[in-house]
């Protein structure tokens, strides 16, 4: 596997170039409008700067709000599906569903972010958000009628928005802090990923331990978990919501469009 | 300009899609038993 993997990776790695200077797609029309959408910038922010912003550290907390809900499910997916329909889905069909949520959320790659181009990442991020705390407030239900199908439908969508969210990310810090370091500044927006690896996991398991310390049954250990990711989203968006375009006093002054 | 030759972008296609395709072929049948509802 590991020989696998550095082939690979080499081969990526030499396959990779930059496009020859003045290289477009075929079809590629230059954007015109970009100075009609407030949320796109036409100047240049550094690193240092945009930490400064309120915009980093609101989108920030919208990705850690986003990524601890979609990490929790990923870390609870196969005991959750195997104890919300005991007897029914056991073990190798779970390690499906597992299968099955990477498979969507390797789709929510591509599409989110299609569809981040079409009407914007600040409005992508509100439909995940809303969308996300709607289905996150179902799954009791669904649960409780017992309906694996919708189940599996609902979890799908959902962790789609996760890696939707890791897609989109790039493309937002870009429209909002330019391109001059836009590549450090998404290092630096990385650690609200990391920050929500340890607080979903941690988030997901005290809950249940407690759901269970009170005597409530292994099929309903996770009600409450959902609606707690559900009011996660629901500040997400509020997060989301309090993104502006970035104050002109923070760009490069030599980059610093007129 | 010069251009990727076509079977280097076969090759490249292959390398990633193939893995790929039997990556998600093998997820969905062990994931049929899901739409089935039952496992």
């Amino acid at each position: 596997m590991g020989l696998i993997y550095f082939a690979v990776m080499m081969f990526g790695a030499f396959t990779v170039r930059l496009p020859a200077p003045g290289w477009t797609p075929d079809g590629y029309k230059t954007p015109i409008a970009t100075s009609q959408n407030k949320m796109i910038t036409a100047g240049q922010v550094s690193a240092d700067e945009a930490i400064k912003t309120p915009q980093f550290w609101f989108l920030w907390a919208a990705l850690l709000l986003n990524v601890t809900a979609g990490i929790s499910v990923l870390e609870m997916a196969s005991p959750m599906i195997q104890e919300v329909f005991p007897g029914v889905i056991k073990a190798g069909a779970a390690a499906g569903f597992v299968g099955l949520l990477s498979i969507f959320n390797m789709s929510g790659l591509f599409f989110w972010s299609s569809i981040s181009d079409k009407i914007g990442r600040k409005a992508t991020y509100a439909l995940y958000f809303l969308l996300g705390g709607v289905l996150y407030a179902a799954v009791p239900g669904v649960g409780a009628a017992h309906h694996a199908i919708l189940f599996v439908a609902v979890f799908c969508i959902i962790i789609s928005m996760y890696g939707g969210g890791f897609a989109a990310a790039p493309a937002y810090l870009r429209d909002l802090f330019g391109t001059f370091q836009v590549g450090a500044i998404h290092g630096r927006l990385l650690t609200a990923w990391s920050a929500a690896g340890i607080a979903g996991p941690l988030l997901i398991n005290s809950m249940r331990q407690l759901q269970l310390a009170h005597g409530v049954a292994p099929s309903q250990a996770y009600n409450q978990t959902m609606y707690v990711l559900a009011g996660l989203l629901a500040l997400g968006f509020i997060s989301n919501l309090l993104v502006r375009p970035v104050a002109k006093g923070h760009l490069q002054p030599a980059l610093r469009t007129p | 300009m010069k251009k990727s030759s076509p079977l280097q972008i076969v090759i490249s296609w292959a390398i990633v899609g193939l893995p790929l395709a039997w990556g998600v072929y093998q997820t969905v049948l062990k994931s049929l038993p899901l739409l089935r509802g039952h496992a």
